[in-house]
């Protein structure tokens, strides 16, 4: 997938993340590539500009009806998702991408794999079998993001003070919105992003080919 | 908040990594990756051998099999191998050699980012001459990578085994190289290799062979190849073999 999306994600030495940080708040609002207002469910709000160590919590990317769900998650660097496959056929998850490539194989229903993510990046998950399955991983240098409520609101809570850039994205984003925020603490700091979403683009499978004709030789 | 060092933005835009080049660098020598779980490969080789020994045998080979991702660290092949020989002591002919099975074992993940720089694995075969009926041969390999930005190197050692009732011929093989990325799909090298009779056999049969090698992927296609030049009882005519195979 050739995204053109400036993911920028700030690798920053440690900084030390104070006490008594505050909260990012805001909305952001979508509009599709007729120029539009969309669902902006889903979309992730996350921060950069600080480093924080990775939780023990393995999240999960289930594949069901040749869908990844969900198909955008966000995790600290250091994480491990786990990819189950729910589907009564094979699949076979693999990434391109060059902050993580990985090649999970065929498996089966109730056959699960887990990869780790150790390095910040953007990362593109296809099923070699399935083009339709496609999904995003942003990977990043901390545990300060959000997703996106129906109502096109968010919240991040226990941000540590200072002044940070602030991103949203979703898939299919033409590129993440971006703000600079400044924390203090016990305050709330309220920002807005407006994302653009293109359309999906194309892909190839793990060998870097075109995928065959859709309809064949497939489930 | 002060912030300890300078912020270093990373524009990521999702950029894909090329193909790697091969799953083997080498041509005399076994290397380490494996094929992903239930990942198929035609895997074929091409080998030519001209001794220097008293009867000056020849020999081409073909070996062909599918290789079959068992776990994403275990594969399995199953080749078919074809001859051509001449000696001073018989005429040439072309025939059906054997048939067989074969289980790899990497002892790491294959994992491309989680793997170590080291990774061992082992080899095991076992098969079936046509022309013996008696017979069986065995064999079974050691190797040992090493990779380290855009080297690659691997130590190998075999032992080979013709196995008859009461008339075992056993022989051990050995070798090393190293594979240098040069681009994305291509690498360059060089390797040594040889083979030593252990018991039953003839130091005749003996031979050594050292010469470059390279690799080169694009997709779903592999293709590794070394000439190796005459050190000890091979004629100066080499030793090529030359191993290629598809993924499906």
């Amino acid at each position: 997938m050739k995204l053109l999306v400036a993911a920028a994600i700030v690798i920053a030495a440690p900084a030390h993340a104070h006490a008594g940080g505050g909260r990012v708040v805001g909305t952001v609002t979508v509009t599709g590539d007729d120029g539009k207002p969309i669902d902006a469910t889903g979309a992730i709000v996350y921060l950069t500009g600080f480093s924080e160590p990775a939780p023990d919590a393995v999240p999960t990317v289930v594949q069901k009806n040749k869908h990844f769900v969900p198909d955008l998650v966000a995790i600290t660097a250091g994480q491990t998702i786990s990819f189950p496959n729910a589907d009564p056929i094979l699949h076979n998850v693999f990434s391109r991408s060059a902050a993580r490539p990985f090649d999970l194989g065929s498996y089966r229903r109730g056959d699960t794999k887990e990869k780790s993510f150790p390095t910040p990046g953007v990362v593109d998950v296809y099923c070699n079998i399935h083009p339709e399955m496609a999904a995003t991983i942003l990977v990043l240098p901390n545990r300060k993001f959000a997703r996106v409520a129906a109502d096109g609101t968010f919240a991040i809570a226990d941000v540590p003070v200072g002044t940070w850039t602030a991103y949203a994205f979703t898939r299919a984003a033409i590129k993440p919105a971006q703000i600079k925020v400044t924390v203090t603490a016990g305050a709330d700091a309220t920002i807005h992003l407006d994302l653009a979403r293109g359309v999906e683009p194309a892909h190839v499978n793990k060998y870097g080919e075109k995928y065959r004709d859709p309809g064949k030789y497939r489930d | 908040m002060t912030r300890s060092a300078a912020l270093v933005a990373l524009a990521l835009i999702s950029l894909e990594g090329a193909a790697h080049a091969g799953r083997s660098h080498f041509g005399w020598l076994y290397d380490t990756e494996t094929v992903p779980e239930r990942g198929v490969e035609l895997e074929q080789w091409l080998t030519d051998q001209h001794r220097q020994g008293p009867t000056h045998a020849s020999e081409t080979g073909v070996w062909w099999a599918p290789v079959i991702g068992i776990t994403d660290q275990v594969e399995l092949a199953l080749p078919i191998e074809w001859e051509w020989t001449k000696s001073d002591l018989s005429s040439p002919r072309t025939f059906l050699a054997r048939y067989g099975a074969e289980l790899r074992w990497r002892l790491v993940t294959s994992d491309p980012v989680d793997a170590p720089d080291w990774v061992p694995y082992v080899r095991v075969a076992i098969k079936k001459p046509i022309t013996e009926t008696e017979a069986a041969e065995v064999d079974g390999d050691l190797v040992l990578s090493y990779t380290q930005c855009r080297w690659h190197a691997v130590a190998n050692v075999g032992v080979y085994g013709d196995v008859h009732t009461g008339d075992d011929v056993w022989s051990t093989r050995s070798g090393a190289g190293v594979s240098i990325e040069v681009t994305d799909e291509l690498r360059l090298g060089g390797e040594l290799y040889g083979e030593k009779s252990l018991a039953g056999g003839s130091s005749d049969d003996d031979w050594v062979t050292v010469g470059p090698n390279l690799s080169w992927t694009h997709g779903r296609f592999w293709v590794s190849a070394s000439y190796g030049i005459g050190v000890y009882n091979i004629a100066t005519a080499g030793a090529p073999r030359i191993k290629w195979a598809v993924a499906f």
